[in-house]
This record gives C-alpha cells, structure tokens and sequence, in this order.
C-alpha cells in the first residue's frame, strides 16, 4: 500500500514556475491523499486500486497526455482501473476524476534485464550458402523492432542489407527463441543481387553476428550487454543431406539415460522437431535436447523397455544451408534427377 | 381443435425456419475466442472480419456487427497514427507494432492490429476519423477454424506449445475461401492455405507448397510474403509477391490439396526490397496491382500488361537492384506501410512520412 501525493508535471520556463507555485498553492488548500495499491501479475502491473474511494468519472492518461487510456473502471468500496494493455514500468501515469487531476504514479518494479544465451547453429564454421540462426534468450522478448539491434559484420566492418527485416518477426511461442535469415535472394543462385554480388558471406573470411544492447524484452527492461557469435566461413554446401551414416548410441533398458544421436553433418537447430522415436509404432515421449549441430540427445519420460525401436526424421530437417533430405535448396534445373516425395526416413535400433 | 393448433404450429414453425435468413454467421456462436495474436485482417461480407493468430494456428470469422452502410466516408487523414494508438494504450510507440489494417467494405470503418511489447493483442476500430476504440474481443459472435493438423502433431514444448510456429503474413477472403500465406520459423518453405468458409470442421483445406522456377537455371521454395486476387482473362489468379521480390501468379484453379503449384514469375521488382502489401484497383476498365514495399517507392503495375506476358522470366536480372518483366511505374509514395482499398475510386495508405511522422492519409485513382 501505498500513500501518494498531488501533483502536476510541467515543462519549462518562467510560466511554468509561476504554474507550479500555483499548483502547490491550490494544492495545500485542496490537498486529498489517495491510497492506491497496484495489482502485478508477475512483472505486469495489471490495475490499479484506490482503496476506499468511489471515483466515479476515473479514467488514467500517460503524463502530459490529453487521451483516456482504454481500459474497464469497476466501482465498488474501492475504485479499480484494468488498463487493455499492463502499464509500463517506468512510465509516468495521471489518474483523474473526470477533468479533475487526483494524482500521479509510476509502476516501479526491478526487473530483469534480458540476455542472449546462446546463438544457434554453435558450429564456427558455417557454408558460404548458411541459411538462418536462431538467437535464443533467456527470457521473453518484445517483438516488432529487433532488427534495429541485429547486425552481421564481416572482417569487423557491417554488410549493408545482409540479414532480411521479416515482418512479422519469426519468434517462437513464448518470444524467446527468435530465426534470422540471411537475406535468401543473395543465398539462391542466379537471383539478381546473388548474381551481381555474390552471396553475402565468403569462404575465407571471418563473420560477427552482433546483437546490440538496447533490444527490449516484453517486461520492458533491454538487452545491456552486447552478444557477438564469432564464424568462419567455408565453401558452399549443395548436397543434400541424409540419416544413412547416422549412429545412434543407444542407452541401456530400465533407464532413462539419453539415446544419443550423432548426425555426420551439422544440421539446423530445428532438426530436432521433425523428430521422434517410435517403438512399435507408437511415439516416446520425452525431450529433445540439442547438444550441438551434430549431436542431438532423447530422454525418455519413461523408462525405456528393450525391443526394436525406429528413428523418424520428417524430409522437411535443413542442414545449415537450407538443403532438405528431399531436394537442395536451390535446384539446378539442367542437373535435376527428381524430388523425391519421401515424407520421412528411418534408422532402426535396439534397446537390451 | 388441439390437433387444429398443433398443425398451425408445427406450420408456423416450418414457415419460419424456410424464410429463416440464411447469412454466413448462422454457425457463429457467442462467446470469447481467446484470440492470442492478430498477424493478419481482412474483410469478407456481411462486416465478417477474417483474423489470423499464429499464436493460437487459428483463423477466425468474427461479426463486428459494423453494418451500418456508408457511401460517403470523408476521406481519412490521421497524422501520428502511432503515437495516437500508443497513447490510447497507454504506452509509447517503440511498445507498439501495427500488424495490419482492413477496411469494412461496408461502413468503411478503419480497423487496426496492433501487438504490446508483452505479447497481446488488440483489434482497435476507428471511429469518427480520429478516435479509436478497442473492439471487445472477450465477447463477440464468432466462428474459428484450425490452421492445420500438421502443425498440432508437431513437437510441443514442455506446456504443450508446438515448437514451429507458422507466422501468417497474408490473409484474404475472396468467393468462399480465406486464403492464407505464412512463414515458418523453421524451414524456407511456401505454403498456402485456403479454407472453405464458412468453417466446416470437416471439410479439408487445401495446403499447397508453391515454388517458383524463373531465374535462369534454378527454382527454390520461397515463403509467399503477400497476396492478392483478381481475374485476368475471365480466369481466377493469385498474384504473390516473395520475400525477395518476385511477383508470381497462379490460377486459382490450380490450387488442389497436396499439391506442388508452380507459379509464373512475370516481374523481378529490384531486390534489397521486401513487399510488404498490395491491392488491385480499377480504372477505365483496367485493373491495377498496387504494391508497397519496404525498400521501394509504391508501385503501379497493369494487369492486362501481366496476363498478356506469357511464359515466365528467364533471364535473370544483371543491374543492381534491376528490374525485369512487366513495367511498372513507382509513385511517389515511399516508406508506405499498408495499403487498403477505401472504395472504387480511393485508397487509404499507412505511410512514414520525411519528417518521421506515421500518417494514414487518403489517395485516389488519379494515380491509376
């Protein structure tokens, strides 16, 4: 609970020091104290009570606005304003009665502020056609305007146009897992700006991909230390990929220990999704944990029976360059055998 | 005399449900849909707006009950469109993205997406050319429909999330189908959907991979980034525009579920540039295509000029950020976000103007 105060924001000059003196003035003669608490669901604060108190034309505005935030007013003993959207911390609020100014406050909560745990693919030698990272970070993030804070240096200088401002933004559910892509009409052969300059990234050379402090995240707090993922690249990846000469290590039966799949090549970070064992036909369930590009572990949630089981992988699983178990990323159309339909493929092995 | 009251009855009962109207609301039910994210709107009749939530993979028919005719809407011209909503919300503009807006082809109301920094949502509705309002999304007459199956049987998350999300980047309503483009935040591929509406949960929709083969010798997949639909030659087509800049068309006809459509590329629009929305718009009996674009100038192209080039682009494109195909004349309208078709003669633009200010201002076939 708190106890607050009557007052008015005003901005400069003389006019407004006279204002000012005025307001304090009118103040110590109308002077009411409104307690007012503030719900929070996690870092949201979420309404606001006035406690004992029916105002009964309340609306908020932010400081110096003349707009009536939207929002729902219930009126009982107390008076309670659900504002659409939680308010946010730091900012500065006006709560009035009709026209009539009672007071101001300003959420204040420490939060937390972002980090980026890890980018993927954690390989540092990428193919020149590479494809897309996935930043991840470790808590939900503000979506709309991040890749004002994204930037892809080569030999320490920024390439103009190399990472492509996809709206909407491509998060994952929660926000904290967010896919970049190199711009694809410098990846794909033969478009005009692949043809006239390359692609954006050169075997030989080495690349960092900079995520800038600054970048929000949903509790409002921003990124304040830079993450930079160092690469080098290497020549281009046109083949396609394959579960042939995958091994799989297989744990021991009335376990949950980790089947430990070790791919030849590295593969991209959503590998793991078009994954899934089966064990006469039904789906394990457990997680996926990926360990590297080319290590992916299954833990059971169950402890594993023996018998014969089979790893499906969809056709749909990219390598680093965009080639599927189906067909290359971009096809030569002089060289083109057929695409295959194929919908998955499968390695079998047993559990004893 | 009983048995006399029972037939009047059983009568009455039969008359009112022969001359009940049948509208395509009639399966909507009341309630909250608990829409999660607002990716893409669009009209269809009836004030039905058609909404995209890739959070939820759902489609949703909502009535706006917003039917009210209006032929003489003044025109729209709002300065600080941004910094009007953010304050509404009770926020700043950096906590605010505006998704999408659409227009009710009926009262000509204005209706606005927007996502909080948080995540959530909100459906706004412009009234009086200067105000805004939210639409009570909590309860409302309502129809959904599933994305896809596919994507509920994908991995899930340890609260039972799929792990790929589909991001809708398009959507329109267009004679008993929503169609639907998106990217997958997974794989580079292109998908479509179109849905039979009104939803009928056992009714299949198609979902198309769609290529397209037109730059010397290689084809790829690549995500559709925005869409629209018209007749050309009597035939219905999709035109699409890719994330880097092809402009494809397909006959609608081709669209079959499973199917790989192969779409032909009539123009390369200079690259470094991404679509970001486009309308037709028609003149002297001559159909436009308007494209805004994140790098470019609005561009106007003809239609009839699309349909009488034949084949698809072969040569691929040697000048810097050059162009290729059929012409088209840049406006000089940069820096346009969204565009929307007002009425037969106007159209409403979202755009960034020199002096940073975020306006929504009304055009007009003048340009066509």
């Amino acid at each position: 609970m708190a106890t607050l105060l009557y007052g008015l924001p005003m901005t400069g000059g003389y006019k407004i020091l006279v204002f000012l003196f005025l307001s304090f003035w009118i103040s110590t003669i109308q002077a009411q104290e409104y307690d007012f608490y503030l719900e929070w669901k996690g870092e949201e604060a979420t309404s606001i009570v006035i406690s004992e108190q029916e105002i009964p034309h309340l609306n908020v505005r932010l400081l110096g606005k003349a707009q009536k935030i939207a929002g729902s007013v219930i009126i009982d003993t107390n008076t309670c304003f659900t504002p659409y959207f939680p308010f946010s911390i730091g900012t500065t609020y006006q709560v009035f009665n009709g026209q009539k100014l009672l007071f101001t406050f300003s959420p204040d909560r420490e939060i937390k502020a972002p980090e980026v745990q890890r980018v993927y693919p954690l390989a540092e030698l990428l193919p020149e056609n590479f494809l897309k990272f996935y930043i991840q970070f470790d808590q939900p993030m503000a979506s709309g305007h991040v890749y004002k804070y994204l930037q892809l240096l080569e030999e320490g200088k920024p390439i103009e146009n190399a990472l492509i401002p996809l709206q909407p933004e491509l998060w994952n559910a929660d926000r904290t897992l967010l896919t970049v892509w190199i711009d694809p009409g410098r990846v794909k052969r033969d478009l005009g700006p692949n043809k006239k300059f390359g692609a954006v990234l050169k075997a030989g050379n080495t690349y960092h991909l900079q995520v800038n402090k600054g970048l929000k995240a949903a509790n409002g707090s921003t990124l304040n230390q830079e993450f930079v993922k160092a690469f080098k690249v290497i020549k281009r990846d046109e083949e396609i990929p394959g579960i042939r000469n995958w091994i799989i290590h297989a744990p021991e039966k009335e376990t949950t220990n980790p089947v430990k799949i070790d791919i030849k090549e590295p593969m991209d970070y959503s590998t793991q999704h078009f994954m899934e064992i089966l064990n006469n036909g039904e789906k394990i369930s457990g997680k996926y944990t990926f360990v590297s590009d080319t290590s992916i572990h299954f833990k059971p949630e169950n402890v594993w029976s023996d018998g014969s089981y089979v790893l499906r992988v969809a056709s749909k699983a990219e390598d680093l360059a965009g080639n599927n178990f189906n067909r290359p990323f971009d096809r030569d159309l002089e060289k083109l055998s057929k695409v295959s339909e194929q919908e998955y493929y499968e390695i079998t092995f047993s559990i004893e | 005399m009983r048995k006399k009251l029972l037939t009047l009855f059983v009568g009455l009962c039969f008359a009112s449900a022969l001359f009940a109207e049948k509208t395509l609301k009639s399966g909507f039910v009341k309630g909250n849909p608990e829409i999660k994210s607002i990716n893409a709107l669009s009209f269809g009749p009836e004030g039905i707006l058609f909404v995209g939530d890739s959070k939820n993979a759902m489609v949703y028919a909502l009535d706006t009950q917003d039917e009210a005719v209006s032929s003489d809407k003044p025109d729209y011209n709002i300065e600080r469109f941004d910094e009007k909503i953010a304050a509404l919300m009770g926020t700043t503009v950096e906590n605010i993205t505006i998704n999408d807006i659409a227009i009710n082809p009926i009262s000509k109301n204005i209706y606005v997406a927007i996502t909080h920094s948080s995540g959530k949502p909100a459906l706004l509705k412009l009234t009086n050319n200067d105000n805004f309002e939210p639409v009570d999304m909590t309860n409302i007459s309502y129809s959904g429909q599933a994305l896809d199956k596919a994507v509920a049987a994908d991995a899930k998350d340890g609260r039972g999330r799929s792990l790929r999300m589909w991001a809708i980047s398009d959507l329109n309503y267009s004679d008993g189908q929503v169609m639907l483009t998106g990217l997958s935040n997974q794989e580079f591929g292109s998908t479509f959907r179109s849905i039979p509406f009104p939803f009928n949960k056992n009714e299949q929709m198609s979902s198309l991979e769609i290529y397209h083969a037109a730059h010397g010798r290689y084809e790829t997949d690549s995500p559709v980034k925005s869409f629209t639909t018209t007749k050309l030659d009597g035939k219905d087509y999709i035109v699409a525009s890719y994330t880097c800049t092809p402009l494809v068309v397909f006959p609608t006809s081709d669209l079959k579920p499973g199917q790989h459509v192969k779409g032909r590329t009539v123009a390369e629009l200079g690259n470094w540039n991404t679509p970001l929305d486009m309308i037709i718009m028609e003149k002297d009996n001559e159909s436009y295509l308007l494209m805004a674009n994140s790098a470019r100038a609005v561009m106007k192209i003809k239609l009839s000029n699309v349909a009488d080039f034949n084949g698809s682009l072969t040569e691929p494109v040697e000048e810097r950020s050059g162009t290729a195909g059929v012409d088209f004349i840049a406006l000089p309208f940069v820096n346009v976000q969204q565009l929307e078709k007002l009425d037969d003669q106007r159209f409403v633009m979202l755009q960034r103007k020199a002096d940073g200010n975020l306006t929504l201002w009304t055009s007009n076939d003048r340009w066509l």
